[in-house]
């Protein structure tokens, strides 16, 4: 079943200026319930303004975007926020933790927009806190953990909602490759539980995680890769011959 | 070179450093003015010029301390804001000494600059600064210079004082830290404390509590201001400790609640910002709520006194001149005071003459009045007898009065129906005026006056003289007059004088000099107090712009971001205010009590200066909160994704 669709979707910042600044240009693509995939490519590729529009901060210039079939580009800044704590969960390369509120209620945050009663949070929690590990450190501070315990409370803060899509930007970027692995494991863990994410990286190691990876170059989409049966490793090097080819500005052929 | 960074740091940082001297320029303008007034020569040649000089004296400590105060907490927030761009240069090479030498040339343009502009800003507000103390403490004429040396040089002394203390501060500060820490400087946020401070906010609660209770308790006595004092400083103790300590106290209560903190977005926002901002803001709100205080108490005290100051006058002198001597002087009085009236063409008039007894100081306990032999500080009141036959002579109304009967005269406190006096008890009917009531001694202890059928035997007696003569006469001649009477009559124990216009111009410039040094120390207060709320803004709208970023990301919609906001900025800044008018409230009774040591009785005439008091300092308030929260929003704002963020 299809959850995301992208059509012809195009990005253009300062279009009534002299130069302006194309970010995307004519992206299509789907994304079905339960997929995992990855988007690569370069700085400046486009990627993050991709994200953007996905978590409904932004809007295309051109074409559509629709995601459990209500266009994105329909919703008001107003209903862009409901949209967003309804449907969306985030996970950021820098955690956004807030330091003003315990692990606990940085999970809590979401549920707490959506004015959830307390029962139905702790339940909620309860699963989450034991698949994440995090029972001991919810009554701390984001101060006072390591960055993988912080980017687990993270993953806890999205995934407490239950949202259609989970997004990720470049969630392993701040961690060593130990704690990389862990969190790109759960990623694993929930997307085999259901979930569909989507993930923007820079990192080869972590979009081999993925079932399918995206390449933008130039704010289009250049190439794509699934993973199908192949094992991490395998994955990983057609993934680094796949951006060796566009860095050297050729296009790769579709597996 | 080091003109184009001390240019480019004061553009990066110029919400910082524009306010910051303005505020400095204002404070600059007020040192100067103070000093040029207190060393003009004009304001030494009339009536209790000296006491005016005084006043004026104390309002220079006090501002000086304001304007050093303010020089230091401003460098504050301004050597944060530069320790990333100082770090930087530390990184590209800038050895110590030139950072050093940066900073302080920057201290030096900053301190330079804004005495420049403060003095002249002075000097055009002085002449009409004089007038207006001239007018306040109706003095004669003065004719101060367009520009003071004086002046000029004491306010220069401050700011170099002011920069020598910046820039040592400043230069320990960089000796203390490496460029990497430099750099991150204001960046780190802090968790609120784990713990519960309970110990430092139940402490702070005490000494509120206890201050409450001293200011509300407090006697007119001698011991009054000591017991104020002691209360005022109970006050700042327990103010910053409930800041500090005590509103996380509260906050964690509230956190546990679920239906306050869970249930609503705002609540959690709200509480949970508080948490972090009380620990690291408690003290700057605790200042804002010390001073918007001591404006209040200032402003409140002092026109008070100014207000009432015509009727003390009237209280302590119904007759221009009263003498009050040992009965066996009441001729040599009388012919004093005439020959010398004769001999300065003075035309003069005697308009009572009565005995009453020597006033006795003590307290009321219950229905007894009881001397204080030795006890002086509990004392609260002066009692004085006149007979029936007196009384009726001058105010001509008969009064038929049996033997356990007396009239009470007490403007200054209340008294019960029946008192006890010696081995005497009276039933008491009160009077509502007397205009001979009087104290004749001024003493702080208000007085009681007892209409009695016959003076107690034992009592000694005095003789009242009360004397008028023309009121059209010019000041200077009246004072003149009334300072050789005080001369020629021999003054023994239990001789007292009063002289109306001597009294009116000591008054004039007690109070008008109160006023104007009231009012100068409340306006660089109230600059101060601006500029606290300016930074706090500032600093709390930056450090609040990744919170609002990361929670509208998450699904905070924008309506209920600005409602967050509302409800945070409210809070924080409604604190303090609230606060003051809790101290002001509390302050109210034992101030009205010290008035009363000033013979200032009327407590509706305070209340209304009180009250009137809060509201132009709410007016204010909420004028410098309004500014302040737009700008809030407006940092807030700009840390929501814009065109230039998204593309990476």
């Amino acid at each position: 079943m299809t959850l995301l669709t992208l059509e012809h979707v195009a990005r253009t910042f300062g279009a009534n200026t002299a130069h302006p600044v194309h970010a995307l240009r004519d992206v299509s693509f789907t994304v079905d319930a339960g997929e995992f995939v990855a988007i690569m490519g370069e700085s400046g590729a486009g990627k993050s303004t991709l994200l953007n529009l996905l978590a409904t901060l932004d809007q295309a210039t051109a074409g559509q975007l629709r995601l459990q079939n209500q266009d994105l580009a329909q919703l008001s800044a107003e209903q862009a926020a409901k949209f967003r704590r309804d449907h969306l969960g985030f996970v950021f390369q820098s955690f956004n933790l807030l330091d003003s509120l315990t692990n606990r209620d940085n999970i809590f945050l979401p549920l707490v927009l959506k004015r959830t009663p307390l029962a139905t949070m702790q339940a909620r929690l309860a699963p989450l806190a034991e698949q994440l590990g995090l029972q001991e450190l919810l009554d701390r501070y984001p101060q006072e953990i390591s960055g993988g315990q912080k980017q687990r409370v993270a993953i806890a803060r999205a995934l407490i909602t239950q949202p259609a899509l989970l997004l990720a930007d470049e969630p392993t970027g701040a961690l060593d490759s130990n704690t990389s692995q862990q969190i790109l494991a759960i990623f694993n863990q929930v997307n085999a539980q259901g979930q569909t994410i989507l993930m923007v990286t820079h990192s080869a190691v972590a979009a081999s995680y993925a079932q399918r990876v995206l390449f933008v170059k130039d704010g289009r989409i250049y190439h794509e890769l699934f993973r199908k049966e192949q094992s991490s490793a395998a994955m990983q090097s057609q993934i680094n011959n796949a951006m060796l080819t566009l860095s050297k500005g050729g296009v790769a052929n579709d597996d | 070179m080091m003109i184009k960074l001390l240019a480019s740091l004061w553009q990066a940082h110029r919400r910082i450093y524009w306010p910051a001297w303005l505020a400095t320029v204002v404070l600059v303008a007020l040192n100067y003015l103070l000093f040029a007034l207190a060393s003009d020569p004009s304001l030494r040649h009339f009536g209790f010029s000296s006491l005016t000089n005084a006043l004026l004296q104390i309002g220079i400590v006090f501002i000086v301390a304001i304007t050093l105060g303010f020089l230091g907490y401003a460098d504050n927030f301004l050597a944060k804001a530069q320790s990333r761009a100082f770090g930087l240069y530390r990184m590209l090479g800038m050895t110590h000494w030139q950072l050093g030498g940066l900073m302080s040339l920057d201290r030096f343009s900053f301190l330079a600059t804004a005495g420049l502009v403060g003095v002249c800003t002075g000097t055009i507000f002085t002449r009409l600064a004089g007038q207006v103390l001239l007018r306040l403490i109706d003095g004669t004429a003065i004719h101060l210079a367009f520009w003071s040396a004086r002046g000029t040089a004491a306010t220069a002394v401050v700011l170099a004082l002011g920069l020598v203390g910046l820039i040592v501060v400043n230069l320990w500060r960089l000796q203390q830290v490496s460029p990497q820490a430099l750099f991150t400087t204001g960046q780190l946020e802090k968790a609120p404390a784990a713990k519960t401070p309970w110990l430092s906010g139940s402490l702070g609660l005490l000494c509120l509590g206890l201050a409450y209770w001293q200011a509300i308790s407090v006697k007119p006595s001698m011991a009054a201001l000591v017991q104020f004092m002691g209360a005022t400083l109970l006050v700042v103790i327990g103010t910053y400790l409930v800041f500090m300590a005590g509103s996380i106290l509260i906050l964690r209560q509230l956190q546990k609640w679920p239906r306050c903190y869970y249930e609503s977005p705002r609540g959690m926002i709200a509480i949970s910002g508080l948490l972090t901002r009380m620990r690291a803001n408690g003290a700057g709100l605790a200042t804002i709520c010390l001073l918007c205080s001591a404006v209040m108490v200032l402003l409140f005290g002092s026109l008070s006194l100014y207000v009432g100051r015509s009727r003390i006058q009237r209280l302590w002198n119904p007759a221009a001149i009263q003498v009050v001597t040992p009965l066996k002087q009441r001729a040599q009085v009388h012919q004093t005071v005439v020959q010398l009236a004769d001999q300065q063409g003075v035309a003069v008039r005697r308009v009572a003459d009565y005995s009453i007894t020597v006033p006795q100081y003590g307290k009321i306990t219950g229905a007894k009045f009881s001397t204080q032999l030795g006890g002086a500080a509990s004392n609260t009141a002066t009692l004085i007898l006149i007979s029936r036959q007196t009384y009726q002579r001058l105010t001509h109304h008969p009064v038929p009065l049996a033997a356990n009967q007396a009239l009470v005269y007490s403007p200054g406190q209340a008294v019960p129906s029946r008192l006890k006096v010696g081995e005497a008890t009276y039933h008491l009917h009160r009077l509502a005026h007397f205009k001979w009531g009087i104290d004749p001694t001024h003493s702080i202890f208000p007085p009681i006056y007892l209409v009695v059928n016959q003076l107690p035997v034992q009592l000694p007696q005095l003789r009242v003289q009360a004397f008028d003569y023309q009121r059209t006469l010019p000041t200077t001649k009246k004072l003149a007059f009334e300072q050789s009477v005080m001369a020629a009559l021999p003054m023994a124990d239990n001789s007292y004088l009063s002289m109306r216009q001597t009294i009116k111009t000591f008054l004039n410039g007690l109070t008008g000099g109160t006023i104007f040094v009231g009012f100068l120390i409340s306006l660089a207060m109230l600059v101060t107090t601006a500029i606290v709320i300016y930074f706090k803004q500032l600093t709390e709208g930056m450090a609040d712009r990744h919170r609002f970023v990361t929670m509208q990301a998450v699904g905070l919609t924008p309506l209920e971001t600005a409602a967050a906001i509302r409800t945070q900025v409210l809070a924080v800044f409604l604190l303090p205010v609230g606060g003051a008018l809790l101290n002001l409230a509390v302050a109210f009774p034992g101030i009205h009590k010290i008035l009363k040591l000033f013979s200032m009785y009327d407590g509706w005439l305070e209340l209304k200066i009180a009250v009137g008091v809060a509201v132009l300092l709410l007016v204010i308030y909420l004028s410098v909160y309004a500014f302040t929260t737009r700008l809030y929003q407006r940092v807030v704002a700009s840390g929501q994704p814009t065109d230039g963020d998204v593309v990476r």
